[in-house]
């Protein structure tokens, strides 16, 4: 199914591993890259790393345990263990010198999320699986389940008075998660596009938004489900799409255009809407909030889509709004816990200790609220909160505006 | 505008590429002009943040080259 598909960036990663054969050649020599640099800079940047402090769960560790198979002295079976211990958060692609400093060059970058998803989906087919699976089988059920929900997957949009479905140039992109499980999130960016004036209609029965069919050999659902809302937007004759979860932004704007060529539709992430509106003078912070606020970057924007200045900017402009502002760089290192797709349902407790030591974090710099960019994040720190007894306050930049709106 | 001083290297975009013909043993994969503009906005945003974080000062070169003649 894969070959249909551009799901990999690298022609090798197309070709499925299997139990007792040899990786291909052109696969070993990709891995070689990466054993051979002795860089490591991958190792301290991974939140997992931070954690297990075992150089196996690293990108550095992948492509070397790939290469020992081809060498001879290892086997598929053996992967699983490790190759579920990846957040799929980007660091290490964007810190490894041979995507940030040559990659645009040799047009040759780390591509450690790929690499991982494609193991996982090559473990599944080989039958051989992985710690976790049928957890992550279990979500992505539960996915195609939901999709079909009108009852639930459009809810949120209840009393809001905006325009769900039909022809529009402008459309807001609110997929499963967010639409069922941040409904706040989802609303307060409803009512602030309305309130700066834009016509916009809601996408209707959004289908796609669910990474984790990648890493279960489910690459023809992930297609398919992503086809189905980009032919959708593109019968709106949407000319804009507006995306409120990062997750989705990240697959548009990085997967979406790999499978199917440029989109028919520009895809801007909701903070840079936002900032936009305000910039001109649309959408005016009146009401002081009164907050001591850290900001946490969300991996999808921050290290694998580069977009961290628009939420920043909104903040910076809230009146009332005490902002210790933590360099986007510096969060390369961090990340919530939840990683982009199955690593919180594997991996639980390594995910409540990143967490954790993310809240702790914003609490030595003296904030109060963790503003958030991610429902996903939102969710996922919710728990380790709880679980941890903080007294943080988590809330998205997105509800802080409303609030100070007035919406 | 950027003139590429080496044999095997391209401008595109005002940005130096090598050219693909020579990449025959490591094969170039599929990358977007986005992803590229991407890798370049983040390398100058990590180059200013280590200036900012590590560049205590600047050394001058010398006049001279003590190993010239």
């Amino acid at each position: 199914m894969t070959e249909q598909f551009r799901i990999y960036s690298k022609d090798a990663y197309h070709i499925p591993l299997s139990k007792g054969q040899k990786p291909p050649a052109e696969l070993a020599l990709d891995n070689y890259l990466t054993f051979a640099c002795r860089h490591k800079f991958c190792l301290e940047v991974c939140p997992v790393y931070q954690v297990t402090r075992n150089e196996a769960h690293t990108s550095y560790g992948f492509h070397t345990s790939l290469f020992a198979i081809w060498k001879g002295i290892g086997n598929i079976e053996e992967l699983g263990g490790t190759f579920t211990h990846c957040l799929q958060c980007g660091a290490c692609e964007v810190r490894c010198p041979n995507t940030l400093f040559m990659g645009d060059f040799y047009k040759v970058t780390q591509t450690t999320i790929e690499l991982v998803r494609k193991v996982r989906s090559d473990l599944v087919r080989a039958g051989v699986g992985f710690p976790g699976l049928d957890e992550v089988k279990k979500e992505v059920e539960f996915h195609l389940q939901a999709i079909s929900k009108r009852d639930d997957l459009m809810k949120w949009t209840e009393g809001l008075d905006v325009q769900v479905g039909g022809r529009c140039d402008l459309v807001l992109y609110v997929s499963r998660f967010t639409a069922t499980q941040a409904t706040e999130t989802a609303r307060a960016a409803a009512k602030l596009l309305k309130k700066a004036g834009l016509n916009f209609s809601v996408i209707d029965m959004p289908q796609a938004g669910i990474g984790e069919a990648l890493d279960i050999a489910r690459e023809d659902k992930f297609v398919e489900l992503a086809r189905k809302d980009v032919d959708k937007l593109r019968e709106m004759g949407a000319e804009m799409v507006v995306v409120v979860d990062p997750h989705d932004y990240f697959f548009f704007r990085r997967i979406f255009t790999r499978i199917f060529g440029e989109l028919p539709f520009k895809v801007v992430f909701i903070t840079d809407v936002l900032w936009q509106m305000m910039e001109e003078g649309r959408l005016v912070a009146q009401n002081e909030i009164h907050k001591r606020v850290i900001y946490h970057d969300p991996c999808t924007l921050n290290k694998l889509t580069n977009v961290w200045e628009s939420p920043r900017k909104i903040l910076s402009k809230i009146p009332g709004v005490q902002f210790t502002d933590e360099h986007h760089i510096d969060q390369w290192y961090y990340c919530c816990g939840n990683g982009v797709s199955t690593f919180k349902k594997v991996n639980p407790e390594i995910a409540f200790t990143i967490g954790q030591r993310r809240i702790r974090r914003a609490l030595d710099l003296g904030g109060k609220t963790l503003a958030l960019g991610c429902p996903h994040c939102w969710d996922h720190l919710t728990e380790v909160k709880t679980k941890s007894k903080s007294d943080i306050e988590l809330i998205n930049v997105i509800e802080i505006l409303a609030q100070s709106v007035g919406v | 505008m950027f003139k590429a001083l080496a044999t095997g290297v391209k401008v595109k975009r005002g940005r130096f590429e090598v050219d693909p013909a020579l990449m025959k043993k490591v094969k170039q994969q599929y990358i977007t002009e986005e992803e590229i503009d991407k890798i370049v906005d983040m390398r100058r945003e990590y180059l200013d943040w280590m200036q900012y974080n590590f560049g205590q000062k600047l050394i001058k070169p010398p006049r001279t080259s003590k190993t010239e003649d």
